[in-house]
């Protein structure tokens, strides 16, 4: 929770223009619940009161006998307004008393909502008051009691107008509007509510050699935990006993089952399929993956996008505004027509011009539009994200990790052998060093290949083909020896990473610079390029596959070349942003003879051999020509190029949302959330631009009307509350998301096996 | 008026109806009860609140009737354009529930948030007897075609009591079945079931053209002075 920020004890919602100052401590020490507005103060006291008993108390009590009492005040008064008490029979002198009789009973049964409904408003307004707060609650109490009084002075005076029901309809208005706004604004939280309720609340704890069932809370980092097949991991982990497949849907999307054996990370919340098994947790009570993302929702929606902060701007001059001209139609309508015309026109001015709605129209959307979206595997950091993705006309994929899988392999390695056959050992050993804490596809690519081949021990033969006649795809050039002998392997230190061009390091024992990289790496660091592996890099560029070349002293001294799988969603993405009227280009630093073949394939532009300077270029031409710009990239390699955009949007980020600074992140791998996200994101905003206009031209005109003093109050406040529900309703679509085929998109995936542990490996030749 | 035990007829058997929308608010009313006869005493409660709700829109529908009248805004007697509309929508809803106009069947929205749930349920399931009778009473407000027709044939009583009575009248017929629906006797088979509906419908047409019927023999310019007796009873119309 942000400091300063504190959620209504109801709906869990942020409470507006609402510092932290030491909350008044009630007896017993306990702090004192803070409400967001009457509505969720009325509903939390129902709540508390059927919470263990299941029976209805008081406060429901309350609020059905006011709507019995009301209805009758209001049959009483119609009679009394049309003056048909007994149809054109009785006339003349038992007119009079049954007038009087049913003036007495409106008093009589009025009296009782007044007390009954009056005093939880009044409690309310107070609160605020105490808070510093003038709120419109002050306002209707005022007004209503007011009405009260003036028409009971009436009826003891035996003569003058009287509206109780005015008092009556609208404090019943009141109280059920409230109470619809607070339970529309428990729903918004639905969505995460949802996500919560996946946790697990109790947790089998092994201790003392038998499992012990405890609170999810009180269970520490370091404890050894026992989850059976069916259930919901409650912490992230490792595995200490046991193989297992998990559901990691929750946090990925991907309904395939990962198998995960001892040793290996377990996520919080995801779902374990069959087996049981020992864990012992790595992350603090409350920590968990989902944990973590259910917390950034939570951040999100504290907040402003443009809208609530217009919003919030309308609604802090409402107040005064209203109360002037409350006023003014008070004085105006008392010198035409009277006291008692004056007080119903500043009532229905003060009903109608009731922010609620306005206040409610942006946010409860939003709210909603943020829950919803992780459900769906889409996590907008904040409301303003939110109307950025939305006003996006074109999207720039980076290439490597985003639209292509993460884990490529090499294909072929060319190594130079003019320096004989320690060559071919030194490249694999520095190659394996230089990689190992890289994160790049490639690099991941490159340290699986080489250290695979080191630890199995083969060394090159000398008997490569020939310089100048290598095959035309460049096949792999190593053999086996007869005997296999272990190799002492260099290392590198003082690795570092080169932005978009590749890594350099420090040989351990001869302390010369590696460089491992692009084209461009090795022509800024002078390498020359030696004959032989000229057919290595011709290849790579005529087939399209991705060149990563070794060198160090002077000259370049191998050639990798990978083999990289494009997501299978990749290219229906592409398809579908078109469709929604996006444009569409790829960035990447690869050379142009790959970004060539992917422009063939996905039949869309590729901008090649960029660096990381030229990305960010390549995004401010963008944001000039066509408009907002959004980024989609693995968040890891391409943050400038991330920030520099209007939105960001990192994939793949679903099991530790807190790593990304992203704007907008894709939970799963694919960058097939994308389309839906932007759609979602426009619908939100279509909602609540038309939330917040119809408000307030609802307010405004309603305000002219009931100034005129021809509003009825007890209509106003029927109005006030078809408005509140009206924005409710129109928010809280948004639970029924637009296209919504979240789960079986994953089933349109073909079975691919996973790959799990075993390198693969490349063709040998002898 | 030859309508009255019509609208009563009309009521009973158009209870089939009810037990459509609103059986299952009966059945969870009985839920909370520990033998018959507490349960018949909260379903006598529940109709009662019905019963009055419906009352107060009738009362509510005859005033407005009344205003009508009063404004003379319509090129005939509001009285008999407000027959001639109850009796056209009555018997539209008759046929409607008798299936025969298929084309006007709305489909049903899916989802859709009700902001009243929260409220709603909590008095339907609280068990005290007088929760009933507050569930009863919101469930007057529940949006229905059968209730909409009579609340106009209200209003076209220009009267507040008698447009009361109407109502309550109609939600007293609607009382013995909605009983036996609540307390869990299931009386009625299926069929059975469908072919009372049936029934009820017809009586609902009936009722439907008669009130059109009368509506016709009203209609006068608005600015006649006095209109004919409506040749099933002696009442003058106006």
């Amino acid at each position: 929770m942000k400091s300063g920020q504190i959620d209504c004890d109801f709906c869990g919602l942020p409470i507006p223009g609402f510092s932290r100052t030491q909350p008044a401590e009630a007896e017993g020490g306990a702090p004192e619940p803070q409400f967001c507005c009457f509505g969720c103060r009325f509903a939390s006291a129902v709540t508390q009161e059927r919470g263990d008993t299941g029976a209805i108390r008081w406060t429901l009590m309350r609020l059905g006998l006011s709507i019995f009492l009301s209805m009758n005040v209001m049959a009483f008064s119609m009679a009394l307004w049309t003056g048909d008490v007994y149809g054109q029979v009785q006339t003349g002198t038992l007119q009079t008393p049954l007038f009087g009789l049913f003036r007495y009973l409106c008093l009589l049964f009025s009296f009782p909502v007044v007390v009954l409904l009056g005093g939880p408003l009044m409690d309310s307004a107070w609160q605020a008051l105490r808070r510093g707060m003038l709120s419109t609650d002050l306002l209707l109490v005022t007004g209503t009691a007011a009405a009260f009084v003036l028409s009971a002075v009436s009826v003891f005076r035996d003569e003058g107008p009287i509206y109780f029901e005015v008092a009556c309809v609208i404090l019943v208005m009141v109280t059920l509007g409230r109470w619809f706004e607070a339970a529309g604004r428990l729903r918004a939280g639905a969505a995460l509510d949802e996500l919560q309720r996946l946790l697990p609340k109790y947790v089998r704890v092994i201790r003392g050699g038998g499992d012990v069932q405890v609170p999810a809370a009180e269970v520490a980092r370091g404890d050894l935990v026992r989850v059976l097949p069916g259930e919901r991991f409650p912490a992230d982990g490792r595995l200490v006993e046991g193989r297992v497949a998990v559901d990691q849907q929750i946090l990925t999307g991907e309904s395939q089952p990962v198998s995960r054996a001892p040793g290996d990370e377990v996520y919080a919340g995801t779902l374990n399929l069959d087996g049981a098994v020992v864990v012992e947790t790595t992350s603090d009570p409350g920590t968990g993956s989902l944990d973590r993302l259910i917390a950034a929702v939570r951040e999100a929606r504290e907040s402003k996008g443009f809208y609530q902060d217009l919003a919030n701007r309308i609604s802090a001059w409402v107040f005064p505004a209203v109360t002037l001209i409350a006023l003014a139609t008070l004085a105006w309508h008392w010198r035409a027509a009277g006291f008692d015309q004056g007080l119903k026109a500043a009532l229905a001015v003060v009903l109608v011009a009731c922010p609620c709605a306005l206040g409610l129209a942006t946010p409860l959307a939003a709210w909603t539009a943020l829950g919803v979206a992780a459900q769906h595997h889409v996590l907008f950091r904040s409301g303003q994200a939110l109307e950025r993705l939305a006003g996006i006309r074109a999207v720039r994929f980076d290439k490597t990790g985003t639209l292509t899988t993460g884990d490529g392999r090499v294909v072929a390695c060319m190594i130079d052998d003019e320096l004989g056959l320690a060559a071919g050992r030194r490249v694999l050993s520095l190659a394996t060093t230089l990689t190992a804490g890289s994160l790049h596809p490639y690099s991941r690519a490159i340290h699986k290949y080489s250290s695979f081949l080191m630890a199995a021990g083969w060394k090159a033969e000398g008997t490569n083909e020939p310089a100048g006649s290598a095959g035309p795809d460049g096949r792999s050039v190593f053999c086996q020896n007869s005997a296999p002998t272990r190799y002492h392997s260099e290392s590198c230190t003082e690795i570092r990473q080169r932005a978009g061009r590749g890594l350099v390091g420090q040989c351990s024992t001869t302390g010369e610079s590696i460089f491992l990289g692009s084209r461009a790496l090795m022509e800024e660091a002078q390498l020359s390029v030696p004959p032989a592996l000229h057919p290595a890099i011709a290849a790579g560029e005529i087939g399209g596959s991705p060149v990563v070349c070794l060198g160090w002293n002077s000259r370049m001294r191998a050639v990798f070349l990978l083999d990289e799988t494009l997501r299978h969603s990749t290219k229906k993405s592409i398809a579908d942003c078109r469709r929604i009227g996006i444009d569409v280009a790829v960035l990447t630093g690869d050379h142009c003879g790959r970004a060539r073949k992917l422009a063939a394939e996905l039949n869309v532009p590729v901008l090649a051999e960029l660096l990381p300077e030229q990305k960010l270029a390549a995004i401010r031409e963008t944001q000039k020509t066509i408009g907002p710009v959004a980024m989609v990239g693995d968040g890891i390699n391409d943050a400038p190029a991330l920030a520099a955009s209007d939105v960001g949007v990192a994939l793949g980020c679903g099991a530790d949302v807190s790593r990304d600074a992203a704007q907008v992140c894709l939970l799963s791998d694919d960058p097939e959330r994308l389309v839906w996200a932007v759609q979602f994101a426009r619908a939100t905003v279509r909602i609540m631009r038309r939330n917040l206009i119809w408000a307030f031209s609802y307010n405004c005109a309603g305000v002219a009307l009931a100034a005129s003093g021809r509003l009825n109050p007890a209509l106003a406040a029927l109005l006030m509350v078809v408005s509140g529900v009206l924005v409710v309703r129109s928010s809280l679509s948004l639970h029924r998301a637009p296209g919504d085929f979240s789960r079986s998109h994953c089933d349109k995936r073909t079975a691919s096996p996973q790959v799990i542990s075993e390198a693969r490996l490349p063709a040998v030749q002898t | 008026m030859i309508e009255w035990p019509l609208i009563f007829l009309g009521g009973f058997l158009g209870a089939s109806h009810c037990v459509g929308m609103c059986g299952a608010f009966a059945v969870s009313i009985g839920i909370g009860a520990t033998s018959v006869r507490a349960n018949l005493r909260r379903q006598a409660l529940y109709t009662l609140g019905r019963t009055v709700t419906y009352a107060f829109g009738g009362a509510a529908a005859g005033v407005a009737g009344m205003r009508l009248q009063q404004l003379s805004l319509a090129a005939m007697n509001p009285q008999a354009m407000l027959a001639i509309a109850a009796g056209t929508l009555l018997v539209g809803q008759g046929l409607h529930s008798a299936g025969l106009i298929p084309w006007l069947r709305r489909r049903h929205v899916a989802a859709g948030y009700c902001p009243a749930q929260g409220l709603f349920a909590s008095f339907l399931t609280a068990p005290g007897a007088w929760n009933a009778f507050f569930a009863g009473l919101l469930t007057g407000f529940l949006p229905c075609g059968l209730v909409y027709a009579y609340l106009v044939l209200a209003a076209g009583t220009s009267s507040l009591w008698q447009g009361a009575a109407i109502m309550g009248l109609f939600g007293a017929g609607t009382a013995p079945l909605m009983i036996l629906t609540g307390i869990g006797t299931a009386l009625l088979s299926l069929r059975m079931r469908s072919r009372l509906l049936r029934l009820a419908a017809c009586c609902v047409v009936v009722t439907g053209l008669i009130t059109i019927g009368r509506g016709v023999s009203w209609a006068r310019p608005a600015n006649a002075t006095t209109a004919p007796a409506c040749p099933f009873c002696s009442e003058n119309a106006d």
